[in-house]
């Protein structure tokens, strides 16, 4: 089955993003995920907001798992169930066994990547209310439908106990027969390539294009262990949709603007800020890993190999090519990329927008500043939760513009990045 | 004198990286002995799982990971998740007097 998926991997190299069976995918890590989903909670409350990401999963995967098992020609329920718990397993997400039948159904996860990485980093200090596990309900309910030939879309799917929640393992119900939620406009290929720009030789381009190939063959040849849990750099990772992260992101934030202005502009700060979450634990941990070490040489620590190095990343990772267009240490810092995997989702989904949308990208370009300037590399710091508050919680000392945006209609997507 | 009793401990100390006593770090003394060491890690029954030559990865019977830079002797441990938070720190021990012990071996075969 894995080489069933591994065949319909593909990746549009000038833009540096990752498609399984003509859908979207890249590198998380926890940090990353679990701070998103925080997120969405915080700005739509507890329930709209599982509501949201439970079905963004089922839309995302039941899209990704439908395409993958006809190009495979799966066609009995038991293959494409062992097809959904091998992808999910290898993704990085942990081990989810589903059995469903006309009338209904039901799912156990182990290991989760949610509620497993949650209970690890907050089940020490905070008490969860409610489960963890919003994507897996939805992927269980996507592989339900696709398993019985339901209408896609239409299985409700419930977590109705968690490992967040001190249970013994994660459980989930399966509901058919719902009113099904409408389409909406798939976003492939060939969608994001309507949406990008062309690719650009920015500073150190050569070295940036031999970085991110190497790093790929690391992540490609990273796979869910027993138990689908994915380890790699000190972080654990999920190979994930990109409608999943943008449908929540894009969503959640027209559901607050509808509320208020002020509240929109908190939630697009928090979107900017999971770019930071992740710049800092995921891109900081390659940087500092044995893996950057053999491959790439011990950090010295400088900017413009923090930059650089930061740049590959980014494309291993599948969030887009980008590139240094400038970089002046201490005044500016300049990136673009044909697109990231936020822009293609914007222009195939929304209105031509009035003002610029990848708000990961801007803030990860203003992380990719802070880290290159106030972070001394040479004495290997700590990576923190304390050492992440310092650097980013108050007083950062520069600002982030995206001045071209692909959300807008422009060529490309760019941000710019100066002092305060 | 025995050379596995006399091996000095390695020095163990957090990865920069490290969150919950996951990742911990070692630096082997001799450069030159990483090939024989990880062939004493592959007698104590680590797997080798291995991207590329620039690093190597031994995957322990408890499926803790030894990563091992060739160039610089550098390893990473990375203590396995199934480990009680609390019993981390104590497994890191134990895998880096594990460590000590293959070089030397290491030492002695050269
Ligand atoms: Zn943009």
């Amino acid at each position: 089955m894995l080489d069933k998926i591994a065949s319909q991997r593909e990746l549009l190299a000038e833009q540096s993003l990752a498609f399984i069976a003509d859908c979207p995918v890249l590198y998380h890590c926890h940090h990353f995920n679990l701070f998103l989903d925080q997120t969405i909670d915080d700005a739509l409350g507890g329930d709209a907001g599982n509501a949201l990401r439970t079905a963004a999963a089922r839309e995302a995967f039941g899209e990704l798992l439908t395409r993958l098992s006809a190009r495979a020609d799966l066609t009995t329920p038991p293959e494409r169930l062992e097809l959904a718990r091998a992808l999910f397993a290898a993704a990085g997400h942990g081990k989810l066994d589903i059995a469903m039948e006309r009338g209904g159904g039901g799912a156990t996860g182990e290991h989760l990547h949610y509620g497993f990485t949650w209970l690890d980093k907050y089940g020490d200090a905070v008490r969860r209310r409610r489960p963890a596990d919003a994507v897996a309900a939805g992927y269980a309910a996507a592989a339900a439908e696709l398993a019985l030939g339901l209408p896609p879309r239409s299985v409700a799917a419930t977590e109705s106990a968690c490992v967040a929640l001190r249970a013994p393992r994660c459980e989930f119900k399966l509901v058919p027969g719902q009113p099904p939620e409408a389409p909406r406009p798939h976003v492939g290929k060939a969608e994001s390539l309507a949406a990008a720009g062309s690719g650009f030789a920015g500073l150190d381009e050569a070295r940036v294009a031999t970085i991110a190939d190497g790093l790929r063959q690391v992540t490609a040849g990273v796979a869910g262990d027993a138990r689908g849990l994915v380890q790699a750099f000190g972080v654990f990772v999920t190979l994930h949709a990109a409608t999943y992260y943008n449908r929540i992101s894009y969503e959640g934030l027209k559901h607050v603007e509808h509320q208020s202005q002020a509240g929109a502009a908190v939630m697009e700060a928090l979107l900017r800020e999971s770019g930071h979450v992740c710049v800092f634990n995921t891109f900081g941990g390659i940087l500092l890993s044995p893996e950057w070490e053999g491959m790439v040489g011990t950090l010295e620590g400088g900017v413009a190999e923090v930059v650089v190095g930061c740049c590959a990343i980014a494309r291993a990772l599948g969030f887009g090519a980008w590139s240094v267009v400038r970089l002046e240490p201490g005044r500016e810092l300049v990136l673009r990329a044909p697109c990231t995997y936020e822009g293609p989702y914007w222009r195939a989904r929304e209105e031509r927008s009035d003002r610029p949308r990848c708000y990961f990208f801007q803030g990860a370009a203003l992380a990719i500043m802070q880290l290159a300037h106030r972070v001394p590399w040479k004495d290997r710091p700590g990576l923190t939760q304390e050492f992440y508050r310092k650097l980013f919680a108050a007083g950062v000392p520069w600002k982030v513009e995206e001045t071209s945006c692909v959300a807008k209609g422009d060529a490309h997507c760019e941000v710019k990045v100066t002092p305060v | 004198m025995d050379p596995i009793a006399g091996t000095p401990p390695l020095a163990l100390s957090r990865e920069a990286r490290c969150v919950r006593d996951l990742l911990w770090r070692c630096d082997l003394p001799v450069v030159a002995h990483v090939p024989a060491v990880l062939e004493a890690l592959a007698r104590r029954g680590f797997a080798e799982s291995t991207a590329g030559l620039l690093v190597r990865s031994m995957v322990g019977p408890d499926e803790d990971v030894l990563v091992v830079v060739p160039r610089t002797a550098r390893v990473e441990i990375r203590v396995s998740y199934l480990v009680a938070p609390e019993a981390r720190a104590a497994r890191a021990r134990a895998l880096a007097r594990l460590l000590a012990e293959c070089c030397g071996e290491a030492e002695a075969a050269t």
